[in-house]
């Protein structure tokens, strides 16, 4: 079984190759009529990407799930492709940025044997977590670009410290409910009805949340703030399973947004740009209006690969790089990139329902809500169903640190799922671990 | 190149993607499907057949509890918190501890995260397991004989 998990990853990313390199053949079909001169080396270096990352799989985690690992470097493919054929320069950057994310995933495997090894180091997380958060606050340190202040320079590179807070405030929240569950999910008094639980036990998650939301508002980052929100509230449903957190978070997210819209006038700005976006169609309202434009050209099937016009987008290598992918592949094209991040979210939950001790099961789930819910939160503003938010659209969007953090956050997810199915295989009839 | 031939070739693209998804779907309904086939579901059977089902706990441990008498139902938690179906007053159980519940016609005891873990027959559980005639499950310094 383990074996055959890992032919079935080796296949598909043969199959994961053929795509990509299609993709990038014809992206200069179409925007040059020539096939590109680098046509092996790039056939080449995608192989040996994936090839030792499959390897790297085989060897530190060779039970874990088979389809993450095929359906993250179609993802990354598709997302280099279309910046490629986007700007050159970005281009170069983001195969480096790919090499090391793929670096950083096989860190993560071999650095990691056991997941559980990293729950007791939940307080030293959460301080990192926050640390991150932080960073691009501190004067002369952080800088602001585009509006969002949640960059960090260091020396010569920049880079975001939220993408990798996201994840380390994962494995703390995790953690600390599994600890607390006991007395999370004994409710104390109920008060209107509702079963409240006892917020002494919550103060260290409110405490990290608090500080998270009032960082991000600070950064004015909604997409993060938003991100950290859902994925705490998911754990704590997930763990408790008690619906009434739900019904508190929603209560206490349309206040909150009501609040921030009424306060903030950069929040008051994003929703008038989403009701409203041809009020001021050059101006404020342009880069929607442009992304609404490039996906009503694309209709069904797109312009084709490179024949398209989507660089009249602003930020479309990052944010709306799905207009782009709309705009060449069309409808069914943007369709192809839900379904492969419904998919991961997919293959994600069952590693969580495979695994059997409720840190890894807590882990997994709230990986897989970051990762689903970071690309729902893009494409719904991309397609403006939702105010926008800028987030990267995970594996796809040019970015070193939202491409690094993605890859550690797989390997996370490959080697829970390892350790599942390890504990499924030695089920002998008193199993399990020596005492 | 002819504009045609590139159409062509979009949706050739567009195709050969659709076929990786349907590969991806196909391979996960395989694996999800055998464990299903490899559950021992005649094993269990075969164990209730031959055994009478279990309809109650009773004490053994401590001595002044001896022979209380615990009839179990579809769910019940085992633990230190007055809300459970069966309080443990042990310094050493959890609030909830341990939980006993009904899945297809099987009782089956499961560990619930505890600090100090559920035994039984002196074996420490990590998974729910099975709840057998006279298993005797032990939480801290309480053992409880299932009848």
């Amino acid at each position: 079984m383990k074996s055959r998990n890992r032919n079935v990853e080796f296949f598909l990313l043969l199959f994961v190759a053929i795509l990509v390199v299609a993709g990038y053949v014809l992206a200069s079909l179409g925007r040059s009529s020539s096939i590109p001169a680098n046509i092996v080396p790039f056939l080449v270096g995608i192989l040996l990407l994936l090839l030792l990352a499959h390897f790297a799989v085989r060897k530190f985690a060779p039970r874990a799930d088979f389809s993450l690992l095929p359906l993250a470097g179609l993802l990354n493919g598709i997302g280099y492709f279309v910046i490629a054929r986007l700007d050159k320069d970005l281009a170069g950057l983001q195969a480096t940025w790919t090499l090391f994310g793929v670096g950083a995933f096989i860190a993560t495997l071999v650095l990691i044997p056991q997941i559980r090894r990293i729950e007791q180091y939940r307080y030293i997380l959460m301080t990192i977590g926050v640390i991150f958060l932080i960073m691009p606050l501190i004067p002369g340190f952080g800088r602001e670009i585009n509006g969002a202040r949640i960059w960090v320079s260091l020396g010569s590179i920049n880079f975001q410290p939220g993408e990798f807070a996201k994840i380390v405030l994962a494995i703390f929240f995790s953690a600390y409910i599994v600890e607390k569950r006991d007395v999370l999910s004994i409710t104390g008094a109920r008060r209107f009805g509702i079963a409240v639980p006892d917020f002494r036990h919550l103060g260290p998650i409110l405490l990290a949340w608090g500080v998270s939301l009032v960082v991000m508002v600070a950064e004015k980052d909604l997409g993060s703030s938003l991100l950290f929100f859902t994925l705490f509230i998911s754990l704590l449903w997930i763990s408790t399973g008690k619906t009434s957190y739900l019904v508190m978070s929603a209560v206490l997210f349309f206040g909150g947004a009501l609040l921030a819209w009424s306060q903030f006038s950069h929040v008051q700005e994003r929703v008038d740009i989403w009701i409203h976006p041809f009020n001021d169609p050059t101006g404020d309202g342009y880069q929607i209006v442009q992304s609404s434009f490039a996906l009503a050209e694309g209709g069904l099937t797109g312009t084709g690969l490179g024949v398209g016009n989507p660089e009249n987008i602003p930020a479309v290598e990052t944010d709306f790089i799905l207009a782009a992918i709309g705009e060449e592949l069309g409808l069914i094209g943007t369709t192809a990139v839900l379904i492969l991040f419904v998919l991961m979210v997919g293959s994600g939950l069952r590693i969580s329902l495979t695994s059997t001790r409720p840190f890894e099961k807590l882990l997994s789930a709230g990986l897989t809500t970051l990762l689903g819910f970071q690309a729902f939160v893009i494409i719904a503003g991309v397609v403006r169903l939702l105010p926008l938010t800028g987030v990267t659209l995970p594996f796809v969007s040019y970015g070193g640190s939202s491409l690094l953090a993605n890859w550690i956050l797989l390997a996370l997810l490959l080697r829970i799922s390892d350790e599942a199915r390890k504990g499924e295989e030695g089920k002998a009839p008193t199993a399990s671990e020596p005492q | 190149m002819s504009e045609q031939f590139l159409e062509l070739l979009k949706f050739i693209f567009l195709a050969l993607l659709y076929v990786f998804f349907i590969w991806v779907v196909l391979m996960s309904f395989f694996q999800i499907r055998k464990p299903k086939k490899m559950k021992p579901a005649g094993h269990k059977v075969q164990e209730l057949h031959s055994q009478q089902p279990v309809k109650s706990l009773l004490t053994i441990e401590p001595q002044d509890a001896k022979g209380t008498e615990y009839i179990l139902e579809e769910e019940i938690f085992l633990g230190r918190d007055e809300e459970c179906a069966i309080i443990i007053k042990d310094t050493f159980a959890s609030h909830r501890h341990a939980r006993i519940f009904l899945e297809e016609n099987t009782l089956f005891l499961e560990d619930l995260t505890s600090t100090n873990g559920t035994f039984v027959n002196g074996e420490k559980i990590e998974k729910p397991c099975l709840l057998r005639q006279s298993d005797q499950i032990q939480i801290g310094n309480t053992i409880l004989e299932a009848k």
